[in-house]
């Protein structure tokens, strides 16, 4: 019987170090060059109860005269100045929140400190279980004596 | 007695070989100078920016830096300019490259114009997060001494016209679209590196600063 638990436990210890193993080589496999940008962010902000209503809904004839339409204006006669930096929130542009320097470059070299935490339980359970076993093979062996 | 007589002999034969040869080798042998390969480790740079746009009215400013930061007044019904555009720095191993994008809001903004250049990854096994999508330049990047800038993922942004003016609810004003690229190697990556694309993204923070 204690015979029959060794062998058992073996095989337990076979299989887990089987499934502690794979992903470690998975995980090597995946350890190509590869480079990241920084974030591209786009804000929206709303002014709830003002810009509620649609574009297209707006009559024409509710257009006052002095407002010119958007579509009207060339793209070129837009003055540069019409872009008042006060006009932009200052959320709009932190610079110093992306730097450039931020493009980084890096090797998936697969270090995960997830699989070493679990490699290190199961080391401990697989340890435990072949001293166990082998004690009881031990035992089993003296009172067959 | 037999099995020792065995091993003895193996051993005597053993000794006597190497001493024959050895000697022999040293007179024999010559070496070459040595061949040194130096294996530097590749590298790859990407960035991504975009078209600085009027917030007021959400066109763009031609002329002006790209950036990476706009920002924009919500008004329901709009279209406005947002394009997105990856550079791969000079230099850099040939690869393929992704752009990643978190719209948190797919029922107020809707992505148009999609370049021709780009397409859009099938996520099949939904590893990616609610609102994420990833995109695909249909061609590998070569190596390059100059830097190379892509054409954009997209052009246009749509608000829904069922905007209400606040982001569903009244304490939330404001919302964000989030890009990011990534690029892999080219090589032995080609039926893999869609697969490496979505498991980047699928992780939400590399949306996060």
């Amino acid at each position: 019987m204690n015979k029959h638990k060794f062998r058992i436990a073996l095989l337990l210890s076979v299989i887990l170090c089987f499934i502690i193993v794979s992903p470690v080589f998975i995980q090597g496999t995946s350890a190509y060059i590869f480079g990241q940008s920084p974030i591209c962010r786009s804000s929206f902000y709303g002014e709830p109860g003002e810009s509620s209503f649609p574009e297209s809904s707006i009559p024409e004839s509710s257009v006052p005269e002095s407002s010119v339409p958007e579509s009207s204006i060339p793209e070129k006669s837009v003055p540069e100045s019409s872009v008042s930096e006060s006009s932009i929130p200052e959320r709009s542009v932190p610079e110093s929140s992306v730097p450039e320097s931020s493009t980084t470059t890096r090797t998936g070299d697969g270090t995960n400190t997830i699989p070493i935490i679990a490699m290190l339980f199961f080391s401990v359970i697989i340890t435990a279980s072949v001293f166990t076993a082998l004690k009881q093979s031990k035992k089993h062996r003296n009172n067959n004596d | 007695m037999n099995k020792k007589a065995i091993i003895a002999g193996a051993a005597a034969a053993a000794l006597l070989t190497t001493g024959l040869l050895v000697p022999s080798f040293a007179f024999l042998s010559g070496q070459s100078r040595k061949v040194v390969n130096r294996f530097v480790s590749g590298l790859i740079s990407v960035d991504l920016k975009e078209t600085l746009v009027n917030p007021e009215t959400g066109k763009k400013i031609d002329d002006e830096p790209k950036v990476y930061e706009n920002t924009y007044l919500t008004v329901a019904g709009r279209v406005v300019d947002k394009d997105p555009t990856p550079t791969v720095i000079k230099n850099s191993t040939s690869c393929y490259v992704y752009v990643g994008v978190r719209n948190e809001y797919t029922d107020l903004f809707t992505i148009e114009d999609v370049g021709a250049d780009w397409t859009l990854v099938t996520d099949s096994d939904n590893k990616l997060g609610e609102g994420v999508t990833v995109y695909k330049y249909n061609s590998v990047v070569p190596k390059s001494d100059e830097d190379r800038q892509l054409s954009a993922v997209f052009e246009h942004v749509r608000i829904s016209d069922t905007f209400d003016g606040s982001f569903h609810g009244e304490s939330e004003t404001e919302s964000a679209i989030e890009a990011r690229a990534y690029a892999v190697q080219s090589e032995s990556t080609a039926d893999l590196s869609d697969g490496y694309a979505l498991d980047y993204f699928s992780n939400n923070d590399v949306f996060e600063n």
